[in-house]
């Protein structure tokens, strides 16, 4: 038998070592010393304890999509593997439903649909790993219908470290460690403990049948004015009707391209409250707003990795020839299309908006969008503007979960993606340009310029799009947990569930 | 006389040297070879990281040249003490804000190469607000080279590590009375006696130190100051 510890001699080494991000790590220097693969929360608890006990820094993988270095760069550390630590049914459980922290969401929707007919309002990307997710807040398509998934969370089984080095197993939920367990509902993972599943009392079913539809437009036709009109259309859409409850079972996704590329457009998927999609009159609204931008006829939306997929296969064709529609079994759209599980040097940076974008910012995002930049390939960069909002924005929830955007009606996710290490700094630069011209409009304060620093128009990152250039900012805990007491308070839980820091990467709560 | 208070005293009387010691740098050691001194930034953040760094610089007659810098690994804030291996291949670095221990390997020209070894030290002691996680106060190097011996303010504890090709692996840790809080500790080569200055209680212990093993013995003589 293979042992579960692996070591640099071992074959898997270096498999296990990397990144899904070839950026990282980014010198051999970084590399942990080892990966111990944990397939149970036992051999969860003794491997951390054996890395405490040994002077070594764990740091946690469920899925590995973190957007940054945290977990890869560990030199002479040891990466506690735990996507293995899938099982879905405890004993303790008694009734709840739990989803383990190394379960990809693929697999979590999959299960919980099998077993119970419910589903959570988590991420569209299949191998995504639960424990990162759901620890950062975890959205996704339904969360305009259910909101977050922490917002849905009822208890949390993580593994903390006392001050003497001691491993112990907590269930933390509002009336045991209610503090730990509210930072575990949005904070971001490698912080406070290494969390072992996810426990909910109460889950909502799973939609029935969903519609996949979309509108794109040609790079090649494009003018300031129709891009402008576009953006502004979206953006307004969900700044006013898009708030009315019929909506909240529409999400879709702007994905802005590159002019290099053919097209961009909009995609989206519905369903209607009850989970049908007997009624398509918010989809026909909503798809109609672009019929004056002329679209491209019948095209169906620019698909990449991450856009809602249109698979031909299960999909019931439905709506009409200029707006065609494909009806999907809810499981099939949410599990049957894209992996993500591809290898590539990718950078992303995110922002929350509470209002439309202005004209100025349309037009700060079209130039870049047009500009050509000497020896830099920029295909493959997707701006994705997510609808949010609806049920997410219950103010309340503010308080009682670590996710403190609760007043956002777009989510932006700037996502770049090469091959070649040479392209590395062109590309990074690009980004970096592009973001901090978008935030330094004359509506922003000059103290907070370069960000979207929460206020009036938007209400900062988001922690699991984790960007460290928003470490050049001293105020840039505030840009995730934004200025009010909650980051003070993240840093109380810190100092006393975690006090020796053992959970720690660059953007983790300082103690 | 301890090997890194002989360093400390040597540090002192090269005019040039004094000129580098400001308030984020402190803690300085020289190279064997007399040529290069290194310091620490006791800071807890270089480069937008939470961590320290440390400085070559390279000691000429008119002054000092800045070789180079190195940071410390991430969560290594505050750090509080220097020591060079006798050889002139390692700086250890005792991590007082941050809990750790860093090794840096040094070049044969004395330039500072990036850290090699990180050894995350966990523990606390009896009071709550100064000792509440692992402190690491000093570190300084035995006669052989091989051991290198630490205080831990936060935890109550000596320490003996093994430096093994730029990694450290505990040799043994012994406790002390708890809620001591100790500070400065010394190597008197000659005797192989230890001497800890305690900051949370007015006493000074002394220790045997064992080359061979490794080992520091429970006090044999406590001083109240």
């Amino acid at each position: 038998m293979s042992s579960s510890i692996v070591d640099p001699k071992d074959p898997r080494f270096d498999v296990l070592k990397g990144s899904r991000n070839l950026r990282w790590p980014s010198a051999a220097n970084e590399y942990a010393s080892s990966v111990e693969i944990c397939d149970s929360v036992e051999r969860a608890a003794e491997a951390l304890q054996r890395a405490v006990n040994s002077g070594k820094r764990p740091t946690v993988r469920s899925g590995g999509h973190c957007y940054e270095d945290f977990v890869v760069n560990n030199p002479n550390g040891t990466i506690l593997d735990l996507s293995l630590l899938t099982a879905s049914r405890l004993p303790g459980d008694e009734g709840r439903f739990r989803i383990a922290a190394g379960q990809c969401l693929g697999d979590a929707y999959t299960d919980l649909y099998k077993r119970y007919n419910v589903t959570v309002p988590a991420g569209t990307c299949y191998t995504v790993g639960a424990g990162g997710h759901i620890s950062g807040g975890g959205y996704g398509l339904l969360s305009r219908l259910h909101g977050l998934t922490v917002d849905l969370l009822s208890a949390v089984d993580i593994l903390t470290v006392e001050a003497n080095g001691k491993v112990v197993a907590r269930r933390v939920d509002k009336k045991n460690d209610p503090h730990l367990f509210r930072a575990c509902r949005g904070a971001g993972g490698g912080n406070f403990g290494l969390i072992t599943g996810f426990l909910f009392d109460k889950l909502p079913p799973a939609p029935t049948e969903v519609i996949n539809a979309g509108v794109s437009f040609a790079w090649a036709e494009m003018t300031e004015d129709r891009f402008v009109s576009i953006i502004l259309k979206y953006g307004n859409y969900w700044e006013t009707r898009g708030k009315d409850p019929d909506t909240w079972g529409l999400f879709s996704v702007l994905n802005l391209s590159h002019s290099s590329s053919r097209e961009f457009g909009v995609s989206l998927q519905f369903c209607n409250p009850d989970g049908t999609c007997n009624d398509l009159g918010v989809v026909n609204e909503f798809l109609g707003l672009f019929d004056e931008c002329t679209p491209n006829p019948g095209a169906p939306a620019t698909v990449s990795d991450r856009v809602i997929p249109a698979h031909a296969s299960l999909s019931q064709p439905c709506g009409t020839e200029k707006r065609p529609m494909q009806k999907r079994v809810w499981i099939e759209a949410t599990v049957g299309g894209g992996h993500g599980d591809r290898r590539t040097r990718a950078k992303y940076k995110s922002a929350y908006m509470k209002r439309n974008f202005s004209v100025a910012e349309a037009k700060c995002i079209y130039r870049y969008l047009k500009t050509k930049v000497p020896g830099v390939d920029l295909s493959g960069f997707v701006f994705a503007i997510d609808s949010y909002g609806g049920a997410t924005n219950k103010a309340a929830l503010a308080q009682e979960t670590s996710a403190p955007q609760r007043a956002s009606i777009m989510k932006l996710q700037y996502q770049s993606y090469w091959q070649n290490q040479q392209d590395d700094a062109g590309r990074l630069q690009w980004l970096k340009d592009f973001y901090t011209e978008l935030y330094s409009g004359p509506k922003i304060e000059k103290a907070v310029a370069g960000t979207p620093y929460p206020g009036e128009y938007y209400e900062g990152c988001y922690i699991n799009y984790p960007d460290v250039d928003m470490l050049a900012y001293k105020f840039w805990p505030q840009l995730y947990y934004g200025a009010g007491d909650l980051y003070p308070f993240l840093q109380d839980v810190k100092r006393r569930y975690d006090p020796n820091n053992v959970f720690h990467h660059a953007m983790s709560v300082r103690a | 006389m301890s090997t890194r208070r002989a360093f400390l005293g040597s540090v002192a009387s090269l005019p040039v040297l004094a000129a580098l010691d400001t308030k984020s740098r402190s803690r300085w050691v020289v190279h064997p070879n007399r040529q290069v001194a290194y310091g620490l930034r006791e800071v807890s953040e270089y480069q937008h990281l939470p961590r320290g760094a440390v400085d070559a610089y390279r000691i000429e007659s008119g002054g000092q040249t800045l070789l180079g810098t190195q940071p410390l690994s991430l969560s290594a804030i505050m750090p509080r003490s220097i020591a060079i291996s006798p050889d002139g291949r390692y700086l250890v670095v005792a991590v007082y804000g941050g809990g750790s221990y860093n090794v840096l390997s040094i070049s044969k020209d004395g330039e500072l190469e990036p850290v090699c070894g990180i050894y995350k030290e966990i523990g606390c002691g009896l009071c709550p607000v100064r000792q509440a996680s692992a402190h690491p106060h000093t570190v300084v190097f035995d006669q052989t080279g091989d051991y290198v011996l630490s205080s831990d303010f936060g935890c109550d504890t000596l320490s003996v590590f093994k430096l093994d090709h730029g990694h450290l692996v505990r040799r043994s840790r012994l406790s002390l009375a708890p809620g001591s809080g100790p500070g400065l500790l010394t190597l008197d080569v000659a005797k192989s006696v230890i001497e800890v200055r305690h900051e949370l209680r007015p006493a000074v212990t002394y220790h045997r130190y064992d080359a061979s093993a490794g080992i520091i013995e429970p006090q044999f003589r406590l001083l109240a100051v």
